[in-house]
């Protein structure tokens, strides 16, 4: 079954006459990690919106699961904002990792065991002697809120995950704890940013937005490597395609240490080369 | 942030006794002596000085001294604390003597402006009962977290609307009080050389507004975030708070008190 189907959605904000999306098509299947990317104002926020009822189509259809219903949307489709503060707005942890699931009518011991699953989740259990759940977001550092609002909606029990911009406001040590525990999920994750490397990392399929369209969709190794599709969109390509391509080596990782590995490669090749040949 | 640091030692602070106790017992037992203090008859310092009437007064600021000093809350922050509501009270009750029928003790403009012994009692009733009165809400806020407070409020059925105004104003001070005081700074750092106050009230307006309308857009995203986890009007809350026997000795204790008071 497809986990998110978008067809033909047109959306206007109240009183805009311009549209801010025109006409998406696009899926995603169960299991996968996909990412819209596209520069500030392509629309990738009012897309992730509609996935969750919170924004509805003024044409055209969304289907999350087969289902269209926002009722079944939102039990789903986790929603994690772009900044945990708009998320987080109970005095505790506890109160907002539990919010979801009360609201969806779970008896208080299946909520009590799901806020604790979704801690561990994310890396914030209750083993490392700190008591998270009765501490207050404001409290927290910013990586952590953010923690916390991944387990909002995961202890919601949802299918899939969407992130807005998550790594916008991270320092380089949180993004990579966030890249790393994306990869842990075996949920289907949609990730809208302009983070380009992030979305090499971590997903294998990438969408390109730009004003209000879908330009391009494909496997991360093909798009991520199109330098001039990217640049048209006012985006840049990953610094490892850009350093190949600047070498002109025919080869176009995506990825940190598939470039790596071909580099060891050509340096292996080169240090054979010259024990064979005459030395100059 | 004091304020926080506070919250903190809530927190580390919870094995204490009055701490521990159920918010529900504390707010109860509290409310109720600040109406008993409120409806009480005033203290009687004219025409003759009576010290006997000041005594319950004594009383319960020695009773919220001694649970203060349980708690390990320095008495002397409590004290300063209260001392806060001191300016309004005296500013509010400031006319009382001038109103209020009884003999005249003072006639400052032949009789057409008088201090009257009834108005000068109830004066200082009012500067008294309002700091006994403070003292019981700030150890009460002392000693129990904001959360449980909304949560025992919640129990009495204050309104819901009205709770969860206070628990966002709650989450969301802190973060607006960072806001201000990032465009406070962002304003400093652009300022011209010579400091016109004119030039530091106008700004000021605009930081007012700046700060209304990003609430404005802040409180919309989070309506999104929470109507996007189910939001239907309700906050649900686990209920997990339980009523012991040292709960009920200590409202026992309090309503003792409040009678002794009123009578």
């Amino acid at each position: 079954m497809r986990a998110i189907e978008v067809n033909d959605v047109w959306y206007r904000y109240p009183n805009q006459k311009e549209y801010a999306l025109k006409g998406i098509n696009f899926e995603v299947e169960e299991g996968e990690k996909v990412a819209i990317i596209g520069a500030n104002g392509a629309g990738k926020s009012t897309l992730l919106l509609h996935f969750n009822g919170i924004l509805k189509p003024e044409r055209g259809e969304i289907k999350i699961m087969g289902g269209s219903d926002v009722k079944w949307m939102r039990s789903k489709v986790g929603l994690v904002f772009q900044n945990p503060d708009d998320q987080l707005f109970c005095p505790t942890v506890f109160e907002d990792v539990a919010f979801g699931p009360l609201n969806m009518g779970l008896p208080e011991e299946e909520v009590v065991k799901r806020v604790e699953k979704a801690l561990k989740a994310v890396g914030l259990s209750e083993n490392s002697g700190v008591k998270w759940g009765d501490r207050a977001p404001h409290h927290l550092s910013y990586g952590e809120r953010q923690r916390v609002a991944i387990a909002t909606v995961l202890s919601m029990g949802v299918d899939i995950l969407i992130l807005d911009e998550p790594t916008s406001n991270l320092d380089p040590k949180m993004r990579e704890s966030l890249m790393e525990l994306l990869l842990t999920f075996p949920h289907t994750v949609v990730v809208a940013t302009h983070d380009i490397e992030f979305a090499a990392e971590v997903c294998e399929r990438i969408v390109v937005m730009d004003k209000g369209e879908i330009v391009e969709e494909g496997v991360a190794e093909r798009i991520l490597s199109d330098g001039e599709l990217l640049k048209s969109v006012g985006l840049k390509a990953p610094t490892i395609v850009r350093i190949f391509e600047e070498l002109g080596i025919d080869e176009k990782p995506v990825r940190f240490h598939d470039g790596v590995e071909i580099l060891r490669r050509l340096k292996q090749i080169r240090i054979n080369q010259r024990g064979e040949g005459p030395t100059m | 942030m004091s304020i926080e640091s506070e919250n903190m030692k809530k927190r580390e602070m919870t094995g204490n006794l009055i701490h521990r106790l159920d918010p529900r017992a504390k707010l109860l037992s509290l409310v109720g002596l600040l109406v008993a203090v409120v409806l009480s008859n005033p203290p009687s310092v004219i025409p003759q000085f009576n010290p006997s009437t000041f005594f319950p007064y004594l009383f319960v600021i020695l009773l919220l001294l001694s649970l203060a000093t349980i708690s390990k809350i320095s008495l002397i922050t409590l004290l300063k604390r209260s001392m806060v509501v001191i300016p309004f009270s005296i500013v509010v009750a400031l006319f009382l003597p001038f109103f209020g029928n009884g003999d005249v003790v003072v006639d400052l403009v032949f009789g057409s402006l008088t201090l009257s012994s009834h108005g000068i009692n109830t004066f200082v009733g009012v500067v008294v009962k309002s700091y006994v009165c403070v003292m019981c809400v700030i150890l009460l806020t002392m000693t129990t977290p904001f959360p449980s407070i909304i949560k025992a409020l919640g129990w009495l059925r204050v309104p819901e609307t009205y709770l969860q105004v206070l628990s966002f104003l709650y989450r969301y001070m802190f973060i607006l009080m960072e806001e201000v005081t990032n465009m406070k700074r962002a304003r400093d750092s652009r300022n011209p050389n010579r400091v016109r106050r004119m030039w530091y009230i106008k700004t000021a307006g605009l930081i007012a507004g700046t700060l209304f309308i990003r609430a404005y857009e802040r409180g919309e995203r989070v309506y999104s975030a929470m109507v996007s986890r189910g939001y239907e009007g309700r906050m649900p809350s686990l209920g997990r708070m339980k009523m012991g026997m040292k709960d009920w000795i200590f409202m026992c204790m309090f309503i003792t008190v409040s009678a002794y008071i009123l009578v």
